[in-house]
């Protein structure tokens, strides 16, 4: 049998032979490309079948190679160039990059992973490896589906339990005694809590789905903080806790999602205000640097424990220390913000510490979200959050 | 800490939450604390009425007149280097800034870059370093 590549035999020139054998044989495809040419030098079983080549093809190129995958001739493929020209030469080894695109033989939407690898001598053969995704992301799009469908059914039911106990409170709340008082209190409580967290599923499942589209408009952001500082504010004094504010007053307008912009705000604050002591201040500084508005919110509150503190974005988290402070979260806030923070083109993180209370930074590009193109596309049918 | 207990501070900062956090955070460091919320006015206090202090924070953004035009004013003063000026701004332009350090101040803090925290206590380092 012909060796599955015929170049690139740096790139494995410190494995054993036996190696040749398991690259031909595992399932996902292989290429070897040099980059000079951008031919493609080698290739193993898989990729064989994932392309459908024939033996005998010879001189094909990366990645014009996808249009064999059945790619459409419109779909731009810069980013899959090896070494890319708008940016600097690259110096990770490794990359991933992905692509989404209808097969043009079969209509199905398609996702795939990239692997790029940069070879670790001064050889000029690449590898890629490809990766079919295009099953996992069905099958969360069909979890997603499922949660907002489940999500919209129990809202239905959750309201008129709600309009009820309203206009049974209205009716006879004079006639209740206390007990009975605090028992449906508890009640109205509860109905509160499962409703956030429908809303929270609702947009995460949005967002997983892609369905989510920013909606962005010219926002004034300090006005935007302000307001959410305001809703806020009454929770705040009932515990004495001091909101210490400071804002850029000459902002531009922006072009962003204000409803997402202020769902993170909304988080940030009313966590920092929910973690803290009483007669305790939470900071609130916005700031204009060069390219981004920074926002700063800090509480002197329980801090986050080191070893919890890289999952506190993760979807569903929530530490030990912030169930037992407040056993309602539904670990879904934060997860939300770093979403939406990337999509519009910021980032957000922290620095805690237990005892002494943690501080949230949040940017927001000054150039606004630019909307891409295949979103602005199916910006019709969006839902709206 | 106890040499901080003598030093006489000036803020200048009008939004009024942080003007009172400010004071109440650099008082329980020992400071003692005098604090503008315009400042034209805290200029004054320090011409006309020749009131030395050890430190001034200064917000760039405040009523009246702007931080550069302060700044300008203030060296004007005869002896000013021995009291060091902090500039604490929501603003991060790199040709007010190069301005104001030129025009003398010692350090230009972006407030949402900063703990409030860890700025009052750079405060404290700017007036020791000035004062050793």
């Amino acid at each position: 049998m012909k060796k599955w590549y015929d170049a690139g035999m740096e790139l494995l020139l410190k494995l054993p032979n036996e190696l040749d054998n398991v690259i031909q044989y595992i399932d996902r495809p292989i290429l070897l490309i040099d980059a000079g040419s951008a031919q493609v030098t080698g290739i193993n079983q898989a990729g064989i079948n994932f392309f459908k080549l024939k033996p005998d093809l010879v001189g094909i190129s990366w990645p014009g190679v996808l249009a064999l995958a059945n790619v459409p001739a419109d779909i731009d493929m810069s980013s899959l160039w090896l070494i890319r020209k708008d940016s600097p030469p690259q110096t990770e080894d490794q990359r991933t990059e992905k692509l989404t695109y209808i097969d043009q033989e079969d209509s199905t939407e398609r996702y795939l992973e990239f692997q790029i690898i940069k070879p670790r001598d001064n050889s000029t053969t690449w590898a890629v490896i490809i990766v079919d995704k295009t099953d996992v992301e069905s099958s969360v799009r069909s979890r997603s589906d499922f949660v907002t469908m489940a999500s919209h059914e129990l809202r239905t039911p959750l309201t008129g339990i709600k309009w009820g106990i309203g206009l049974f409170l209205k009716r006879y709340q004079a006639q209740l005694d206390p007990e009975q008082s605090h028992i449906l209190a508890n009640v109205v409580q509860s109905i509160g809590r499962m409703n956030e967290l429908i809303t929270a599923l609702l947009q995460l499942s949005r967002i997983e789905t892609g369905s989510l589209q920013l909606k962005p408009r010219l926002v004034e952001v300090h006005k935007l903080l302000q307001e959410v500082i305001q809703a806020q504010s009454a929770q705040a004094q009932r515990r004495n806790i001091m909101l210490v504010t400071s804002f850029h007053q000459n902002l531009p307008e922006i072009f962003l999602d204000g409803t997402l912009i202020g769902y993170v705000f909304e988080n940030l604050i009313t966590n920092a205000i929910k973690y803290s002591r009483d007669n305790s201040d939470v900071t609130i500084f916005l700031s204009k640097l060069q390219d981004v508005l920074l926002l700063q919110v800090t509480d002197s509150g329980i801090g986050i424990p080191r070893d919890h503190q890289k999952m506190i974005f993760e979807k569903f988290y929530r530490d030990p220390s912030a169930i037992q402070h407040d056993p309602n979260g539904t670990g879904l806030g934060l997860h939300l913000c770093r979403i939406i923070a990337r999509r519009s083109g910021g980032d957000i993180w922290f620095e805690s510490e237990v005892g002494k209370g943690s501080t949230f930074w949040f940017t927001i590009p000054l150039k606004g979200v630019t909307v891409a193109a295949h979103e602005k596309e199916s910006e019709v049918p969006s839902i709206s959050s | 800490m106890k040499k901080n207990q003598k030093y006489q501070v000036l803020v200048v900062e009008d939004e009024p939450s942080l003007n009172e956090a400010i004071n109440s955070k650099l008082v329980k460091a020992g400071l003692k604390v005098s604090v503008f919320d315009d400042g034209k006015q805290a200029l004054d206090t320090i011409t006309a009425r020749g009131k030395h202090f050890d430190g001034i924070w200064l917000d760039f953004d405040v009523k009246e007149i702007n931080g550069l035009e302060f700044m300008q004013r203030f060296v004007a003063i005869p002896g000013w280097e021995s009291c060091p000026v902090l500039i604490v701004s929501n603003t991060g332009n790199p040709e007010l800034i190069q301005q104001a350090i030129q025009l003398g101040a010692k350090e230009w803090i972006i407030k949402a870059e900063v703990r409030l925290d860890d700025t009052v206590n750079r405060f404290i380092e700017l007036i020791d370093t000035a004062k050793a």
